[in-house]
Order: C-alpha cells, then structure tokens, then sequence
C-alpha cells in the first residue's frame, strides 16, 4: 500500500514538474486536430491520422528526456535516492508518467471528433500507437537510463535496425517460418503474451540495473 | 543484531586508483563527530557508504537495529543526507519539495518543517532556481532532518558559503544535535565548523581514518614553531633527548612541532622557537597530514 502511494506520490511530482509543457503539448494537440478536421475535403484524410501518430512517436522522446534525463543531468536522482522509496517505486513511477502522458494524445483527438467524425477513428489509430510506444519507452527508460548524450537515441535505433535485419535474413533463409510460425494452435495468445511479457523484461532489467548502481553512477 | 548509533564494521569500497578502508568506525546516538581530509582522502565516499548511496564491497554499515545498504531503502526513514551540491528541483519552489517529501516519508513532521522553514528565512512560494546557493543548502537541510531523521550526515555543506550563512549553519547544526539528540557527522574542510560544531574529530588520509580524538584532547598538546634550522632534519629524538614531539612538520621555511603539554614542560623553552602556543585543530591535521616527519601518538586510531 504505502509502495504504491510512493509511486503515485513520484508520478505527481514528475507531472507537477512540467506542468506548464504539459498543457501547452496538450493544447497544441488539440489544437492541431482540430485545425486538421477543418481541412478541406481534397486534402484527403491522411494529415489527420498521419499528425496524432507521429505526435505521439516524436513527443515520446521529449518524455524521456523529461523523466529520465532531466532527473540524471539535473543530479536530483541523488535526491530521490536519499527518500525511502524503492528503485522499482522510482522506475514503476516514471512508467504510470509515462503511460499518463502518452493516453493523452488519443484524448487529445477527441474534441476533433465532434467537427469531423472520421477523427475517432484518428483516435483509435493515436491510442494503439500511444500503446505500442508506451511499450518501446520501457526500453526506453533503460536505454536513456543506461546511456548518454546522442547514443541513448542512436545506440537504440542500431539495435532496432539490428533485430529488424535479423528478422529479414532469417525469413529469407527460412521462408517456410512465417508459414511455420503461424500454423502453430497457440501463435496467438503467444503474441498477445510476448508483448507484456517484453515489458515486464524491460521494466525488470530496469530496475536491476538502477538497484546495482551508485547513486553517484545514476547522475551525469 | 541491534547497536547502539552508526557503526560500521570493515567497510571497503574498491575504485581503479583508489581503495576506501577498511574503516571501522562507532558513533552514538547524540554525538557530534567531524570528518576532515584533504581533497580525495575518501571523506565523500565514507559518507556515502554511510548514508546507504553506495555499496561498499566489503563490510557492513548499520544504524541501531537497520542494516544501511543501497538496497534497504526504509532505512532512509532514519538518515538525513546533506551535499555539497544540493540536488533539488529548480522549477519548483520550497513548499512544492516540503509538500512531496512529506507524502513520502512516514515520520515527516509538518510542524517542525513549518518552524524551520520560518528559521531559515526561505521564501516558501519562491521557484528554487531563484534561491541563493546558501538558500538551497538550508532546504535541503530542512528536507534532510524534518522526517526527524536521528543520523545526520553532512558532506561539506557549508563550502562555498559566506562566514555570515556559514556561522548561522554551524548554530542550527549544535542545536539539532543538542536538542534532538541526533548523531551527527560533519565532513569539511574547514576547522571552523568542525571546531564550532562538533566535539570528535576523525582525520581521513588515503581512504583510512588515520586519528581519532576529541576537541578536548587539544588542551593537553602545545605547538611550537621554530626559525627552521639545519637541524629539522636530525631525529627527534637527538634534538629533544627529553619528550619527542607528535608531529613535526614544516610550513615554508618555518619548523612546526606539537608536543604533550607536559612534556613539553620538560623540555622548556629553547632560544630557537619563535612561537609557542596552544595547540588548534589545524595544527594536529596538519601534522597528520605529514608523511616523512609523522610520528606515532595517543590520537591515533
């Protein structure tokens, strides 16, 4: 009980902080749909899904950098070190910011939705991205956490393109797999559990890393 | 196992260039103990080892009946921990950080951190980055010892600070260790604070508590200063065949000694010194400091 009010004591801390940013995004958000729907017919519909899904890849760095950089280079890791709250708080904290600040973009297309209403299917396409990025950005905190200056963006990107190549080499070499893969009775649930199952690595291997760590070895 | 204080049992921390212990070291509850090193003599990594920021690879920290370790955060319930460079929020102000370290540790008293605020003089609606550097350390004092933290662990927090803060600093500082008994111990680099604040003093070289004493233990010690003669370089105990000194040191072209008040006494004046006086603080960290001329005594530890 007490761990959870501690988390949510951090995530209202890391949201107070950036206040102000906060409800500017959130304006502009809004804003920028709304200006969207107004567009005439012959611009097609592509900006109006295209803006909320790169809004919500784009703005997820700034959270990073927000949550997790600002906190290391900043030096205030060593303040919430010195609080009795865990590592795991600490981390699960910076998770529910970023999960709160990511399920505002798909709300952010909402008031749009009542000039146009082709914008809630904006809305839907924002939310599954906003969830899809939720689950890179627990990585992500690891990666921002672990490295510094423009290698927490590159080094990221390399392993991406890495595993992405792999997966190429490998349904070239092997083009029975995917056929394989997807014949197999539980390729679902499979998939459906590879996902979380993936977070919770990140999230684990997260926690691991900052609990072995100096709290000097946490800040820049 | 429950001890009574902070005690710290063959604490090493192993670094590329640089080894910290093995320091064994006991404070009690209520004490004041000051900690003075020279620059990368270890004061900060004891402190941090200390106050459960960093895992020593060898030994065992504890604080009463908690084990103080990177991993056992509920034992910072207990610590308050004060830098040199104050890790605060800047867009926020005094009353945002009051308003959050309260939510998070159990024992916060709102009351004294409302009365200490007032103390301080700190504008509490004001945005931090607006605070002086003396205005940041007192916060972070206040968030240090308002969730009425028994071991206090301050790591050169007056450095950099005019002598007007500095003095204020050191008067907070007896008055918490006086009235509410808390185990203070103060790393500095100035003999001020030590000798304003506390009452032990620990010297640090190379990563060893090299001597342990009181303040008190001054009074029994002379310091002597002679003109500097070829003789400096002769044995003490050729030189002054009836007491040798503590500590022998050269300061410029001056000799610097400290002998045993009483035997001192024994020796009595000789026309080469040219001052003779009670022995300072400084005088025994200096003398602590020298490694030729370093001769054993009863500070030691």
């Amino acid at each position: 009980m007490l761990t959870i009010i501690n988390i949510f004591t951090l995530a209202v801390k890391d949201i107070r902080l950036r206040i102000f940013n906060l409800g500017l995004t959130w304006l502009a958000l809004v804003s920028a749909s709304i200006i969207l729907s107004l567009l005439p017919a012959d611009f097609g519909s592509l900006p109006l899904f295209l803006f909320p899904v790169l809004a919500v890849a784009f703005l997820s760095l700034f959270y990073l950098e927000w949550l997790i950089s600002d906190e290391k280079e900043r030096g205030t890791f060593l303040l919430l070190r010195t609080l009795p709250v865990s590592d795991r708080a600490i981390i699960s904290s910076k998770l529910i910011t970023l999960g709160l600040l990511l399920a505002v973009h798909p709300l952010a297309v909402l008031p749009s939705a009542l000039i146009n209403p082709v914008n809630l299917l904006a809305m839907a396409v924002t939310g599954l991205t906003a969830v899809s990025v939720f689950m890179g950005c627990v990585w992500g905190i690891l990666f921002f956490l672990v490295l510094r200056g423009a290698n927490k963006y590159v080094i990221p990107f390399f392993a991406i393109l890495l595993i992405s190549l792999v997966a190429l080499v490998m349904m070239k070499k092997f083009p029975w797999l995917p056929g394989f893969l997807m014949s197999l009775p539980a390729h679902a649930p499979a998939v459906i559990l590879l996902t979380p199952f993936s977070c919770l690595l990140g999230w684990w291997l997260t926690c691991r890393y900052m609990s072995s760590r100096d709290s000097a070895e946490l800040v820049d | 196992m429950r001890v009574s204080g902070l005690s710290a049992a063959g604490v090493i921390k192993k670094y590329k260039h640089f080894q910290l212990g093995p320091i064994d070291l006991k404070l009690e509850p209520g004490s004041a103990t000051g900690l003075l090193g020279a620059n990368g003599a270890g004061k900060t990594t004891l402190l941090n080892c200390l106050a459960g920021q960093m895992a020593p690879n060898e030994g065992t920290i504890q604080w009463q009946d908690q084990q103080i370790s990177l991993r056992n955060w509920k034992a910072r319930e207990h610590i308050g921990f004060v830098t040199e460079y104050p890790s605060l929020y800047e867009t926020v102000s005094a009353q945002d950080h009051i308003q959050f370290a309260s939510h998070i540790f159990q024992n916060w008293d709102s009351e004294f951190a409302s009365e200490w605020l007032k103390k301080f003089k700190l504008p509490p609606k004001q945005k931090v980055k607006e605070y002086s550097k003396g205005m940041k350390v007192k916060l972070s004092i206040l968030i240090a010892i308002s969730h009425r933290a028994d071991l206090l662990l301050l790591d050169e927090p007056t450095s950099g600070l005019d002598p007007d803060t500095r003095f204020e600093l050191q008067g907070y500082f007896r008055e918490l260790v006086s009235a509410r008994e808390v185990c203070l111990l103060l790393s500095s680099h100035l003999f001020e604070d030590i000798e304003n604040v506390t009452k032990d003093v620990k010297i640090i070289r190379d990563g060893r508590i090299t001597h342990d004493f009181s303040l008190k233990d001054l009074e029994k010690y002379v310091y002597v200063e002679s003109g500097g003669s070829e003789n400096f370089m002769l044995p003490e105990e050729t030189r002054f065949p009836a007491a040798s000194p503590v500590f022998a040191w050269k300061k410029g072209s001056r000799e610097c000694l400290l002998f045993k008040k009483d035997e001192f006494e024994s020796i009595g004046e000789s026309n080469d010194f040219t001052g003779i006086r009670r022995a300072r603080l400084e005088d025994i960290y200096f003398g602590s400091q020298t490694k030729s001329k370093g001769i054993n005594s009863d500070l030691k530890s």
